[in-house]
């Protein structure tokens, strides 16, 4: 009951407060608000006329109009946190820290653990197509029947002529780089074997 | 049962994992735009020693790559049947001539797998190993290019190392520091107790029997 009586009240006090200042104004004893208030209006056609709304009936509204589709019911609360968050392990939305990573132990970079670090590759791959190229153009059409062998600036002195013979040697005029490793080679440069083992037959 | 050939003599048993059933390799040629595929990979393979394809394709293909190079060694370039598969899986002809001349005395000796397949680096994905579009990269081992994994490597300058070492020198100085101090208070212990023993001693003696 209270609110309400305070409510009644409330409305009769700014009632009685209007009906006093409209007196006031009417009988002198105080001025209208200043003429400053008020809009300055412009004989201007441009405005554009408020148009007059017609009062549709609900049957021609439903005649006229698109209807969209609507929720009907209310969602569960498990379904809205399903749609929100996803299930643990089928479709997980949130975000989790990553713990399938590793450090390069070549370059330090992060990279997958399941794959090659991929700063380490980028540079590897660049120089492998340069070899490849450099390989498939010497090459030709020609039948490939001897081992192919790279050689940097600076290496061919160390070949025999045994092994220009017995291999394919390309020449790159670049120095090797510093983290293409030189033991690579060591195994080419060996004298051919003169052991006289015969190699055991049907063993695939 | 007796008269039955032996099955590991009939077929090459390679190094690597083979699957039970061959992938079907979808795509709008059918099945033989998947042959035609596995024939440009394994050419691909023989000529340049070292690719990067979709895993799919390239694990399906380094099946192929494998056993001829097996059977070229088992059965030599007077073998009909195995110069035939030649002849078909491999599309540039002048490989044909590597694979007997080359890669039989590169391999022929060897106890593992032929080549080598390791995933690529996938910069923003997760790889899943079932996603048809993870990349490999397949090699013929005894390539002249340089290694995809470095072997030995000089870890030592790695800032965790390096923080590593400092702390065992720090460690070891304490230790240090720690039994020379104990062997300082047992050398004054004893010196101490000998001492003690000498008074005793000289108190028997000056003592009257």
């Amino acid at each position: 009951m209270l609110p309400k009586a305070h409510l009644v009240f409330s409305k009769l006090k700014i009632n009685l407060l209007k009906i006093e200042n409209t007196l006031a104004c009417t009988l002198g004893f105080q001025q209208h608000p200043p003429l400053d208030f008020n809009i300055a209006q412009v004989q201007n056609k441009s405005f554009p006329e408020p148009k007059t709304l017609t009062k549709l009936s609900l049957k021609e509204l439903f005649d006229t109009s698109i209807l969209w589709a609507a929720p009907k019911g209310r969602k569960t609360l498990e379904k809205r946190q399903m749609n929100r968050y996803g299930f643990k392990d089928q479709v997980w939305k949130m975000l989790m820290p990553r713990t399938d990573l590793t450090v390069c132990n070549t370059c330090g970079y992060t990279h997958h653990k399941k794959t090659l670090c991929g700063n380490c590759y980028a540079k590897v791959k660049e120089e492998t197509t340069k070899l490849q190229d450099k390989i498939v153009a010497a090459l030709g059409l020609n039948p490939v029947d001897k081992e192919v062998v790279v050689l940097y600036k600076g290496e061919k002195e160390n070949a025999s002529d045994e092994f220009y013979k017995t291999h394919k040697v390309i020449e790159v005029e670049a120095e090797r780089p510093p983290w293409f490793s030189k033991n690579l080679l060591q195994k080419t440069t060996q004298k051919p074997s003169d052991s006289t083992d015969v190699k055991p037959t049907e063993l695939g | 049962m007796a008269n039955q050939a032996e099955v590991t003599k009939l077929v090459s048993r390679l190094k690597i994992p083979i699957l039970a059933k061959h992938r079907r390799l979808r795509n709008p040629e059918g099945p033989q735009g998947r042959v035609k595929k596995i024939r440009a990979i394994v050419t691909a393979l023989f000529k340049y020693e070292r690719i990067e394809v979709y895993h799919y394709d390239g694990d399906e293909a380094r099946g192929y790559a494998e056993r001829l190079i097996s059977d070229a060694i088992r059965h030599g370039d007077t073998h009909k049947e195995t110069m035939e598969m030649a002849d078909y899986w491999i599309e540039e002809k002048n490989l044909v001539h590597k694979l007997f001349k080359v890669l039989v005395p590169r391999f022929q000796n060897t106890s593992s797998s032929y080549t080598r397949m390791l995933n690529a680096p996938i910069p923003h994905a997760t790889p899943e190993d079932s996603h048809p579009h993870f990349r490999s990269v397949i090699e013929l081992r005894g390539n002249p290019f340089p290694p995809l994994i470095q072997s030995a490597v000089d870890n030592r300058l790695l800032i965790q190392n390096v923080l590593l070492e400092e702390a065992k020198k720090e460690y070891r100085a304490a230790k240090y520091a720690e039994i020379a101090q104990d062997l300082e208070s047992r050398a004054n212990e004893k010196s101490d107790a000998s001492s003690e023993t000498r008074e005793d001693t000289a108190e028997d003696e000056s003592q009257p029997k």
